[in-house]
């Protein structure tokens, strides 16, 4: 008996190792991904927050910064190198302060499942600034909700006839401009796979 | 004779190692007889007008993770890319879209595909890893 459990053990084990080399082989052979299953596998979790744990937030550092027109708290984490975006749905990122300042620090989240779902906008801002203005395609306006260096919006994905969001107008607390970030996608990048 | 058994004793073995890499590979974790499912998919270069790469079929995922990469081992934190959970059959269907990595998530009872898109402009080497 003790010999059956220890060779079913064995077995279970090999196969956990042969899974693992297929999963390295797949990885190692193909270009542009060294380092990607490591990197990916920091993602294996149904914790709470995973993309801010894997982004290195600080959660005890955390702290509320606002509420959604939904109610969903926002809260902010500092990293080593920049900041995490908490919601209080699984929708959480981190932007390094580098990718600020390049005006790469907008993250959307969308329901695909029905015409117009529900879309969330954030990013994170700039230093200084504490107001920002949100462009449609039409050249209409919707003002975004502001707080820590962070904007946030609610809305829902654009329809075929619908304008969709171009870019963010960000100010400081004297209303000045000071950055324009732009929208990485337009109607069609909602739910690309339509 | 026995040269030609002994052949034959390792042509199986061979053949039973190759069905447990293919009945296995993408599965990293077994915990008792309640499988945890993981699967790393993609790592490739695919076309940056949301192209994408996918989950080798259905599963209860409760997260899809994906990342860019500029040159290998390199994020690229200034493309853009979207990582799906969605249902063919069925209502669910959630993206996150984000620079360099992104992910999606669901509750883990229902039966989802996962998929990584890019939306870079460009073609770049894309990787998914999606888990129960």
């Amino acid at each position: 008996m003790r010999t059956s459990l220890a060779k079913i053990a064995l077995v279970a084990a090999a196969v956990a190792a042969i899974a693992s080399s297929a999963n390295a082989m797949l990885f190692s052979s193909n270009p542009g991904t060294g380092g990607t299953l490591a990197n990916l596998q920091a993602l294996d979790s149904a914790a709470d927050h995973v993309m801010a744990r894997a982004g290195g937030a600080d959660l005890a550092q955390s702290r509320v910064i606002g509420t959604t027109v939904e109610g969903d708290s926002v809260s902010v984490a500092p990293t080593k190198d920049g900041v995490c975006v908490l919601f209080s749905t699984p929708d959480d990122f981190c932007t390094p302060d580098a990718q600020v300042a390049a005006g790469h620090s907008v993250q959307i989240s969308n329901d695909c499942s029905h015409s117009a779902g529900p879309m969330r906008l954030a990013a994170v801002l700039p230093p200084g600034a504490a107001s920002t203005i949100l462009t449609f395609s039409d050249g209409s306006t919707s003002r975004m909700r502001t707080a820590h260096e962070v904007a946030w919006f609610s809305g829902h994905v654009p329809t075929a006839s619908e304008p969709y969001a171009t870019s963010i107008f960000v100010a400081d607390a004297a209303g000045q401009r000071l950055t324009t970030i732009g929208i990485p996608i337009g109607r069609n990048g909602y739910c690309p796979g339509e | 004779m026995r040269g030609g058994r002994v052949a034959l004793r390792t042509a199986a073995r061979v053949r039973l190692l190759q069905v447990l890499v293919a009945a296995t590979a993408g599965t990293a974790s077994f915990v008792g007889v309640a499988l945890a499912y993981s699967e790393a998919y993609g790592g490739y270069p695919i076309g940056g007008n949301n192209s994408y790469i996918e989950t080798g079929g259905a599963h209860t995922f409760v997260h899809n993770g994906g990342q860019i990469f500029s040159s290998p081992g390199t994020i690229d934190y200034t493309s853009y890319i979207a990582c799906q959970l969605f249902q063919k059959s069925g209502t669910f269907n959630q993206v996150d879209h984000g620079y360099g990595i992104c992910g999606a998530s669901a509750t883990g009872s229902l039966y989802t595909w996962g998929r990584v898109y890019n939306q870079s402009g460009v073609t770049e080497a894309v990787a998914g890893y999606a888990n129960t």
